[in-house]
């Protein structure tokens, strides 16, 4: 198989969001989804310093069609257009395909758009009508929502691994210690260990703080060569590497918790890239669910399997520690955006733009998201 | 619904767990599906599954999802690895003092809910 080796050929010149928090705390506003995405997409392009007419691909998210966001958006004639699921994993896999048709002359300059109501039309991401493969079943026994199928996965790691209760505070306090000093952050009070243990379990062994937030957002990217980002004065953030692997079941819930999908696609992403884990100045992770830190930490080797609960713990992924994590708070704390917040929030590191949640001398930064598709980017300013 | 899954439910009104059973590889597999998932093959029978097997994982749902369980909050769902291969979700019955555990055997036996029987699990 040939693999890409097209490192460093595409970069990301544009990004953009609402303000999470100050959505949030709007209460009672209906919000439309494609309103929310265009915002973004606005916001992205004017970071980029492009015009809208060198946009000649546009994919959306989340939205339920292209059309009507094109038309929205006035993007008449682009030569890659095509819309993507509402599902976290999808986030990078649109990056992906965007890569994909700028390598392949498809198109030049490509605006991934993703706008998300969620809070405004009530999603609850459980009950209803199931989508999953055995979801008619499930339902029979009051099984459903993502996160119960995360918590079964947890339920075992934490049994097989022997994983005292409240390991996954870890997670959500230092999502939240990061989400205070990012002033989109929807969270920004500060969570103890003790609110932390005291909070309601959802589906139980996962507390509340363990899910990730429901709230109205939207962000967007803009990707382009990088012989045309050249030309923007503007930081240079590349994609060095990217890959992805699949992990098809009847349920949410992976029999090895994605490991292997995991080790999969970091072997692809650190070979495309030349480089190792400890290169890795911080990581995005996507966590719908805490545990999926514990998953992803392992399974792209920054601590062996079945450690992570420990390897985290005493500031090992805050700001100033070996390795920190999820920068802007998370899915969380920040917002849930489905992985492109975090996606935001790596280049905003590379160009130095994070504020005072800002890695000292940020070079090269990893998203990762374990899940049924398994992806990772790595990204490099220059 | 589909006819499939029709045929799961009726049999469980009659005490019996089925899977379907690939009549050319023999693999077993579940949910049902009209082809054999492992050879493609279209000549997929039901058959009587042993009943056995093991807690993959388990948890305690809180939260109202269904108002249909609102009144059993929180209630134990368990996804069991059977014998024959497939996993299906369920739920522990009769663990009485026990703690349920993964990897823990267990056997099949059948709970009335509303009009349905459905398949749960007790400790073997």
């Amino acid at each position: 198989m040939t693999r890409w080796t097209g490192s460093d050929q595409v970069a990301i010149v544009g990004v953009g969001n609402t303000d999470f928090g100050a959505l949030y705390r709007e209460k009672g506003v209906q919000r439309s989804e494609y309103d929310l995405a265009a915002s973004a997409f606005k916001a992205a392009l004017e970071d980029s310093t492009l015009d809208k007419e060198d946009i000649d691909g546009l994919l959306t998210c989340r939205v339920s069609g292209y059309q009507k966001m094109a038309t929205m958006l006035g993007i008449r004639r682009p030569r890659l257009i095509n819309n993507f699921g509402a599902a976290g994993r999808m986030s990078a896999v649109a990056v992906q395909a965007a890569i994909a048709a700028i390598l392949t002359g498809q198109a030049e300059t490509v605006a991934l758009v993703y706008g998300n109501n969620g809070r405004s039309v009530g999603a609850t991401y459980g009950g209803g009508d199931p989508k999953e493969p055995a979801g008619e079943f499930d339902a029979r026994y009051g099984m459903t929502s993502p996160g119960a199928y995360a918590g079964l996965m947890y339920q075992r790691y934490q049994e097989l691994n022997k994983v005292p209760d409240g390991a996954l505070s870890t997670l959500a306090i230092n999502n939240r210690n990061h989400a205070k000093l990012n002033p989109y952050a929807v969270m920004s009070k500060p969570l103890t260990e003790d609110e932390y243990m005291a909070s309601r379990y959802i589906a139980e062994p996962l507390r509340l703080y363990d899910y990730c937030l429901i709230n109205d957002g939207s962000v967007a990217l803009i990707l382009t060569t990088v012989e045309k980002a050249r030309t923007l004065n503007r930081p240079l953030v590349t994609i060095s590497a990217t890959a992805a692997a699949a992990d098809i079941g009847a349920y949410y819930s992976s029999p090895d918790f994605y490991y292997e999908a995991c080790r999969q696609v970091a072997d692809d992403v650190y070979q495309q890239a030349g480089i190792s884990q400890s290169d890795i100045d911080c990581v995005q992770i996507y966590d719908n669910f805490t545990p999926t830190i514990f998953f992803s930490l392992e399974g792209f080797g920054f601590c062996p399997q079945g450690t992570a609960w420990d390897w985290v713990r005493d500031g090992r992924i805050g700001l100033g520690g070996e390795l920190p994590t999820n920068t802007s708070g998370g899915h969380t704390s920040e917002s849930y955006m489905q992985g492109w917040g975090l996606h935001a929030e790596a280049v905003r590191q590379l160009r130095g733009e994070a504020g005072e949640r800002q890695v000292a001398n940020c070079e090269t930064v990893q998203y990762i998201c374990a899940s049924p598709i398994t992806t990772s980017h790595i990204l490099r300013r220059h | 619904m589909s006819d499939l899954d029709d045929a799961y439910w009726a049999a469980a009104e009659q005490g019996q767990l089925v899977l379907q059973r690939c009549d050319d590889c023999g693999t077993y597999q579940f949910p049902p599906y009209k082809l054999c998932s492992t050879c493609l093959s279209d000549n997929v029978s039901w058959v009587q599954a042993s009943g056995r097997g093991r807690i993959w994982s388990w948890i305690r749902m809180h939260q109202v999802y269904y108002p249909a369980f609102k009144d059993e909050i929180p209630y134990n769902v368990a996804l069991i690895a059977l014998e024959e291969g497939p996993m299906v979700m369920s739920r522990i019955v009769n663990a009485g003092d026990r703690t349920a555990a993964c990897d823990d055997p267990v056997q099949v036996t059948f709970q009335q809910r509303g009009e349905a029987t459905l398949p749960v699990f007790e400790l073997a």
